[in-house]
């Protein structure tokens, strides 16, 4: 646009330098003149066919009027001319001068013209931007508002799915720590890695509870195998007691029955009866305890034992206690450890008969009752009040019951009948201070 | 639900993005003027560039102009110049336009310009006001002479063919004021006994109208009319009227139709009123010049008839004049 007004302004110039130059040949006949006015005026009438090319319409208009007076011009100038060079008078070209003189000022006239034209244009090309700048502003501001409230309500859904869904995570990982594993899973979000999290989550918690569900149940083998371990060893552990203790009072068997044949031998020399049926009572009770250590023995194999032992008893104490023994089962039929029965009936001796001055009585019955043997071991000995009752059952290693035969305690006898049942309801005892003590023993049959 | 609302979000969103796309990309587009074809110019060169009646008849050549093809430039000397008058008709002939209608302020000094053109080659037509002796190609106007008679007839059928009259006229050595009282003189002389009592001349100022219609009245009580050869006779007349107290008594005949003379007719206060048709005129003298550029030649007078506007047609006559103006729009 400032180039079109730079341009007018040279039509301007070149006409006013064609005019000049016009002038100059009227005065001196100068070819140089002519020559340079014809120069210019052609410059002109470039420039204003150049502008043709590209103005607008008003512009256009005025451009075609300049034009036409531009030829005007040279069409009157050339005349001028022309009177001029046949060398006539001056009264004779001057009115042709004078209306070529008029003309460049039409000419003038309508550059100037163009000139308001081209800024009116521009003025108007001006307003029409800066109506389109603010409407594209109005445009772009509307759009803004438009996405940014997209983009709000968009977020805030967004934001809304997140939350739940992890309010939803949170409350059922809130449970799970209580060890609440049922999780539901909500409503889908449109969210893919939110629907994949939660839908892990799911599988995670199914996952662990089941995990967790097996190592209970292994837990669960465990325990019971380690139960089953725990009864072996103990059962070992009793055994490997009892045969300690044996081990403990073994002075060299060999030894000892061979001392105690040779006892035997002198007493029968001697002609002593019944110190060699003691020693033989002894011994027997010596080679039971010893051999019967690693194996289960029958019942009777007990009874007898018992026998032997109330033997050197009687012996011992004369008639200080009574005995007596009621049997109506098979005893054959019946297994236990080796030395179950002898312990007790010591017990009822060493507790029980002993400390009373005046003596009493042990009864002993066996007798069958529904599948199960029952062995009841009375004294009317002097009894126990409840402390020693405890004592009594407890394994604790101060209160080593002394002087047992065997060494075996209650405790662990019990333990080991226990074991070999597996019943808790083998043992039973009753005892109440001055009166004497029961055991009872409830032993399975096994046919 | 929630689905459809989302997926309706989504589409909204994508609809409204493509919508304002659309809309930006429009707006960011730059519009070529439209290469519209320049078509031959015929100038119209008025008395006075910004007066009223003017414009009625550019309204009436512009109409032409649009039928057969061309366009108007309206040009004019911002106030009545006979030098300037002279100088756009040499500029348009310099510029080579397609055909001039002038107004001729001045017959003798126009001759030579006006002979110019048409040795030029230039179809010229002379509009409103005449050079008899020039060898412009038409005359298109009003013949005021007859306009003056129009007048002579309208103060008799107002007041009889009794009774005594005044005159008020503009300039009193401008040809269509002369003409006009001439034909008026005529008229009345040959159609009734009505006297003159007095001719008084007003300029074409307003004040001065009033003025000698004061004076008129004061003198001749007895003035049953006044005649008023220009459009600001009138209105000058009219206030003298009302200010006296005259109205309806002293009818005012005056010419032309400028709206504060139309608004008087309405209230009364002039009785009826002249009207020359510059937008036939115009219309008129664009399609000669057409005419002689295409080749059938067109020569003469072409006469357009004056119209009397009173209360009874006045509504009608405005009614045609909107239509005029609208159909310029």
């Amino acid at each position: 646009m400032m180039n079109k007004m730079s341009i007018t302004n040279e039509i301007k110039n070149n006409l006013n330098q064609s005019f000049s130059h016009f002038n100059q040949y009227i005065l001196t006949n100068a070819e140089e003149s002519k020559r340079l006015y014809e120069f210019h005026y052609d410059k002109a009438v470039e420039d204003v066919a150049a502008l043709q090319q590209d103005s607008d319409l008003r512009s256009r208009y005025i451009l075609r009027d300049l034009l036409n007076s531009l030829e005007s011009f040279k069409q009157a100038a050339d005349r001028t001319i022309k009177v001029y060079d046949d060398r006539s008078g001056v009264d004779v070209y001057y009115d042709e001068y004078v209306w070529t003189k008029e003309i460049v000022s039409y000419c003038n006239t309508f550059i100037s013209m163009l000139s308001d034209s081209y800024f009116d244009y521009n003025v108007t090309i001006y307003r029409g931007l800066k109506q389109k700048q603010e409407y594209i502003n109005k445009i772009l501001m509307a759009y803004i508002m438009v996405a940014l409230m997209l983009s709000a309500i968009y977020t805030l859904l967004f934001i809304g799915d997140i939350t739940r869904k992890l309010k939803e995570l949170v409350s059922a990982s809130e449970k799970v720590v209580k060890g609440d594993f049922t999780y539901n899973e909500g409503e889908r979000t449109y969210i893919y890695e939110l629907d994949i999290l939660s839908e892990a989550f799911r599988k995670m918690i199914t996952h662990i509870s089941k995990y967790i569900e097996s190592l209970q149940e292994k837990a669960e083998l465990e325990r019971k195998l380690q139960d089953e371990k725990m009864k072996l060893l103990s059962y070992e552990n009793a055994l490997k007691v009892s045969q300690l203790k044996v081990l403990q009072a073994q002075i060299n068997p060999h030894f000892l029955f061979n001392t105690l044949n040779c006892i035997s031998q002198t007493a029968v020399k001697e002609n002593a009866h019944k110190t060699e049926s003691l020693i033989r009572a002894v011994a027997g009770i010596l080679r039971y305890s010893l051999s019967m250590m690693d194996r289960n023995a029958t019942l009777e194999e007990e009874v007898n034992v018992v026998k032997q032992y109330m033997y050197i008893q009687k012996i011992r104490y004369e008639d200080r206690f009574e005995f007596n023994l009621k049997i109506n089962v098979d005893l054959k039929k019946i297994v236990v450890p080796a030395m179950t029965l002898q312990p007790f009936v010591e017990n009822a001796f060493i507790h029980g008969i002993e400390p009373k001055e005046e003596g009493g009585v042990i009864n002993i019955e066996i007798t069958e009752q529904g599948g199960f043997c029952t062995i009841l071991i009375e004294d009317t000995g002097c009894g126990m009040d409840e402390d020693m009752l405890k004592e009594i059952m407890s394994d604790s290693p101060e209160q080593r019951p002394v002087g047992h035969t065997t060494g075996l305690g209650i405790r662990s006898v019990v333990q080991r009948l226990k074991l070999m049942y597996n019943r808790d309801d083998i043992f039973s005892i009753e005892s109440k201070k001055g009166c004497g003590t029961r055991v009872y023993l409830k032993i399975p049959i096994k046919e | 639900m929630k689905r459809l609302l989302k997926y309706s979000v989504y589409y909204l969103a994508v609809l409204i993005f493509i919508v304002f796309n659309v809309v930006l990309l429009d707006s960011l587009k730059y519009e070529k003027p439209v290469e519209e074809e320049i078509k031959p110019k015929i100038v119209l060169i008025s008395h006075v560039y910004a007066n009223p009646y003017w414009k009625q008849v550019r309204l009436g050549a512009e109409k032409a102009a649009k039928e057969r093809g061309v366009i108007i430039d309206f040009q004019g000397p911002e106030s009545a110049s006979v030098e300037e008058g002279i100088r756009l008709i040499k500029m348009a002939y310099a510029a080579k336009v397609s055909g001039i209608i002038a107004y001729v302020q001045d017959e003798t000094r126009y001759n030579d310009v006006i002979n110019k053109v048409i040795e030029g080659g230039m179809p010229l037509v002379t509009v409103d006001s005449d050079a008899e002796n020039s060898k412009r190609l038409a005359y298109v106007g009003t013949d005021n002479v007859e306009a003056g008679r129009v007048g002579g007839r309208e103060v008799i059928r107002q007041i009889g063919t009794e009774g005594k009259v005044a005159i008020i006229m503009g300039g009193k050595s401008v040809k269509n004021q002369i003409e006009r009282v001439e034909g008026f003189k005529s008229y009345i002389s040959s159609n009734s006994n009505i006297v003159i009592a007095a001719i008084e001349s007003s300029d074409s100022y307003l004040l001065e109208a009033e003025l000698a219609a004061r004076k008129i009245l004061n003198r001749h009580p007895d003035v049953k009319a006044l005649f008023c050869t220009s459009a600001l006779d009138g209105l000058g007349a009219a206030k003298a009227v009302k200010s006296l107290g005259l109205v309806g008594k002293v009818k005012i005949i005056c010419f032309d139709d400028l709206p504060e003379t139309l608004d008087n007719i309405e209230k009364g206060i002039i009785t009826s009123t002249v009207v020359q048709q510059p937008y036939v005129m115009g219309y008129k003298a664009v399609n000669i010049i057409m005419d002689n550029i295409e080749g059938k030649t067109t020569k003469g007078l072409f006469i357009t008839d004056v119209l009397v506007v009173d209360k009874e047609n006045l509504d009608e006559f405005r009614k045609q004049q909107q239509e005029y103006y609208n159909e310029s729009q």
